[in-house]
């Protein structure tokens, strides 16, 4: 039934969508209406050359959340630990955290060249803090209780840490990782725009969009990132419900 | 149970693990799109990478690859798409390429700032008539160059070439030009700008100039490259002074290559088929614009003009000599 | 996360610890290494200095820039955050007590989430013409989704016995609405505010790239363009005091708000996103 409601409440979109470019609320030259952009969907994902940028933009996307994850789980895990440290560095990576990538796009790319490096490098300065955050708190939400009980027990540190702590925080870590994939994807699609940074979905839309500028590509592309976006989000939400049933964080924005 | 939880989560670990060696390992095969250098094979003639950018003066460039004249002179060249002379440029100045090919402008400012030490290795392309061009809509008042005071005028971004000349050309016919409004607008988006009236008029390049023609009406007011602007240099290509010291003959070997393509170029018929395939233009478009004149050699008196021109109106803080800036010619 | 700690002089000496080597660090290795991309906090210090405090004495020692570049932009982040905010909350409390409503867009919302906004420029160009009202409704756009995915969350999430008790009490829709949901939902609400609010900042800088004639965004692309680095990052590291600034702002706000509520859900806000 739900799903139901989904498809007509799509159908329902696209349908104001094109209602509005026929009737001329928005000029049809620059908005195409769904009829032409999903036809260029269809065609897009048939081309080889966008289907080898769509593997470039999701293969730098996975690599950079997988450094990100590699970065931000073990330094969660040691500012929620250890609370000296956590309120030192505090103010660092509070005044870190609001620079936002697009102001350091140029700055990379001058450094690293326009390759798959920058990209990466600046999804994965995006993408480290809700991942960080997420961990410091899912360490704090700990039942001291578990805790307490493993190390009356005799159990070492370490092993508290990754059979005690780390388990009972993953739903939150993975809150985190949720966030920062839905983060690391835009970030590399925008920088790939932005910039021109080598093969991707966004360089793709920034072809189309110059020259001659055919918007209805930009459009096709543009959805072709968001449905990828979507499917990611949704998968690794559906990941979390399955891997944590008892938990109620797995679903946040 | 928190036993059955590490279970589960120390296979998802591992299976993480495979999956980003997995991802690690195409990387390499180079599904990422980064430009990978492929180690030169004993013997092989050197590389070129070349940024580009898709306007119409890449003609005798593409011209060259298309007829084999880069191979014929003894070096390989792969072209490095770039959205913009900027972006070129940062590309060279990052290493990612070797040679760009970018409007002059961003060239000198890196120059006189010291952001990179650049040698010209060919010329591009000067400003023909009716090639770089003020444009506005019948209606909106803007009917001659004296109409532009106090106006809002599109252009890439101040301080470039595009409004630099629209000053100069301001100031040509003893206008004021300090009461503009300066919208920066990308080519492409200008011409709905302009029709929707968010801006009185705009400087445009071919084939924008064309294009804003068909797609809303809009008509050129003046040609910038008059009188003190005339055949303006326009764009070139330029490589980091370090890499062209080192690589003499592979920078000697696109010159001669570029010369022949240039000279070639003069016949416009060979030229609008590439423009079709590498500036999104369609053939009616390619057959009605107007073309910048295609060059290849640098004339430093020539060339001298642009970093006059910008320090004059106070793009350059100091002036640039652009004759030590210039690569020798083969 | 115990705040007293935090604020107290060890807590001063603590951060200091920490921020004052780390000043001298950068300081030094950029000094050893001589780069031009990367000059010295002095110097960008500087920069800045000279950029926004060079003004005379009437304008309060401010140059003109800050009223023509940082002040607009800030009203736009301001704006547009605050039109995202107001969508947001009601869109989102309105789609979570209502199961069939998010049934029929929920898909949508967390599609339309996943666009990157950059890419939708070139569409907001042709939509609403350049200037203000573009910019502002970029910031909106973006800034939309963690706002309202985090209400219809928050709205959701009701303990049962909240809900029945209200029920039960006959409590009018309004009522039950800004007296019951809304209270339990701020938490979570309050989340989704401060990733709103970064996003607003990032944007802000994107919908400056294009059609500006003014703004933070507008000076640093500017300053980059004339390979100014030292201006570059004086606006760079002015980005980041901004985004610090007003994050800190909406913490105190939340922490005022939300200071009856008990202690994990107020934590639970304090550090997601």
């Amino acid at each position: 039934m739900a799903a139901v409601r989904s498809l007509a409440g799509l159908l329902a979109v696209l349908a104001l969508w094109e209602a509005g470019t026929r009737i001329g609320l928005v000029d049809a030259r620059f908005v195409p209406p769904p009829s032409v952009v999903l036809v260029r969907v269809a065609e897009l994902l048939g081309q080889a050359a966008f289907l080898r940028d769509v593997i470039a933009t999701v293969l730098a996307w996975a690599i950079a959340l997988g450094i990100a994850v590699a970065i931000a789980v073990p330094a969660g895990l040691v500012l929620g630990s250890v609370r000296t440290v956590r309120i030192a560095t505090r103010a660092l990576v509070e005044l870190l955290r609001p620079i936002p990538s697009v102001a350091l796009i140029p700055l990379v790319i001058l450094l690293v060249g326009g390759g798959p490096e920058a990209k990466i490098t600046l999804a994965v300065y995006a993408s480290i803090w809700p991942i960080l955050y997420n961990t410091v708190y899912g360490l704090g939400e700990i039942d001291p209780l578990l805790t307490e009980t493993a190390r009356a027990c005799g159990t070492p540190r370490l092993h508290i840490a990754t059979s005690v702590a780390l388990p009972s925080a993953a739903p939150f870590v993975v809150t985190g990782v949720r966030l920062s994939a839905a983060i690391a994807l835009i970030v590399v699609v925008s920088t790939e725009f932005l910039a021109g940074a080598s093969r991707g979905i966004g360089s793709a839309i920034l072809q189309a969009s110059s020259g001659a500028g055919r918007m209805d590509v930009v459009l096709a592309a543009t959805l072709v990132a968001g449905a990828i976006g979507f499917a990611i989000n949704e998968g690794l939400e559906r990941l979390a419900r399955r891997a944590f049933p008892w938990s109620t964080v797995a679903s946040t924005a | 149970m928190l036993g059955g939880i590490g279970g589960r989560l120390r296979t998802a670990a591992v299976a993480l693990m495979a999956t980003f060696g997995v991802i690690a390992g195409t990387a390499g095969c180079g599904l990422l799109g980064g430009s990978e250098p492929a180690p030169a094979a004993e013997g092989a003639p050197p590389r070129l990478t070349v940024s580009i950018m898709p306007t119409t003066d890449l003609a005798p460039f593409h011209l060259a690859a298309q007829n084999g004249y880069f191979d014929a002179e003894g070096v390989q060249v792969e072209a490095v798409p770039a959205p913009s002379g900027q972006a070129s440029l940062a590309k060279l100045i990052s290493g990612e390429v070797d040679v760009a090919y970018s409007s002059y402008t961003p060239f000198f400012v890196a120059q006189s700032k010291g952001a990179a030490d650049l040698k010209f290795v060919a010329d591009a392309s000067s400003a023909a008539p009716n090639t770089t061009m003020i444009v506005a809509m019948p209606g909106s008042g803007v009917r001659s160059v004296a109409d532009l005071a106090g106006k809002r005028i599109a252009v890439t971004a101040t301080n470039t070439i595009s409004d630099t000349l629209v000053k100069a050309t301001m100031r040509e016919a003893g206008v004021d030009s300090s009461g503009v409004q300066w919208i920066s607008i990308p080519f492409p988006e200008t011409a709905p700008a302009l029709a929707r009236g968010d801006v009185d008029a705009a400087f445009l390049t071919e084939p924008f100039i064309t294009l804003a023609a068909r797609s809303v009406g809009a008509e050129p007011i003046a040609d910038t490259a008059t009188g003190p602007t005339k055949e303006l240099p326009t764009a070139g290509y330029a490589a980091l002074a370090q890499f062209a010291d080192a690589n003499r003959d592979a920078i000697a070997a696109f010159q001669r290559a570029m010369a022949r393509a240039t000279a070639e170029a003069a016949d416009r018929a060979k030229v609008e088929p590439l423009l079709v395939a590498n500036t999104g233009i369609d053939a009616e478009t390619a057959s009605a614009t107007a073309l910048l004149t295609f060059r290849s050699g640098l004339d430093a008196r020539e060339l001298q003009r642009v970093p006059d021109l910008l320090l004059e109106f106070g793009v350059l803080e100091e002036r640039v000599d652009a004759s030590s800036m210039i690569s020798p010619a083969p | 996360m115990e705040h007293r700690g935090e604020h107290g002089v060890n807590g001063l000496l603590l951060r200091s610890a920490v921020l004052v080597p780390a000043l001298v660090t950068w300081e030094l290795a950029t000094r050893l290494a001589g780069s031009a991309f990367f000059p010295p906090p002095s110097e960008i210090a500087a920069a800045g200095a000279r950029l926004w405090f060079s003004g005379p004495a009437g304008q309060g020692f401010l140059a003109d820039t800050v009223y023509e570049d940082v002040l607009p932009s800030v009203v736009r982040v301001l704006a547009g955050w605050l039109i995202a905010v107001v969508l947001g909350v009601t869109a989102g409390i309105a789609l979570g007590r209502s199961r069939v409503a998010l049934d029929y867009v929920g898909p949508q919302l967390a599609f339309a989430r996943a666009i990157p906004p950059p890419t939708l420029i070139p569409v907001f160009l042709v939509l609403f013409g350049i200037g203000t009202t573009m910019q502002v409704a970029t910031i909106v756009f973006g800034a939309l989704w963690p706002v309202l995915l985090n209400a219809v969350d928050g709205a959701r999430s009701l303990d049962s016995v909240q809900e029945d008790t209200a029920r039960s009490l006959r409590t009018p829709l309004a009522h039950r609405i800004t007296m019951v949901v809304l209270p339990a939902a701020l938490p979570k609400i309050f989340a989704g505010l401060r990733l709103s609010l970064s996003i607003a900042v990032l944007l802000m800088v994107v919908s400056e790239l294009v059609g500006a004639a003014n703004g933070i965004g507008y000076e640093l692309i500017f300053a980059q363009r004339q390979f100014d680095f030292p201006v570059m990052w004086a606006w760079i590291a002015l980005l980041g005091l901004l985004g610090y600034g007003l994050n800190t702002l909406l913490l105190a706000v939340e922490r005022r708000v939300l200071r009856w509520q008990p202690s994990r859900a107020r934590e639970a806000a304090d550090v997601l996103a």
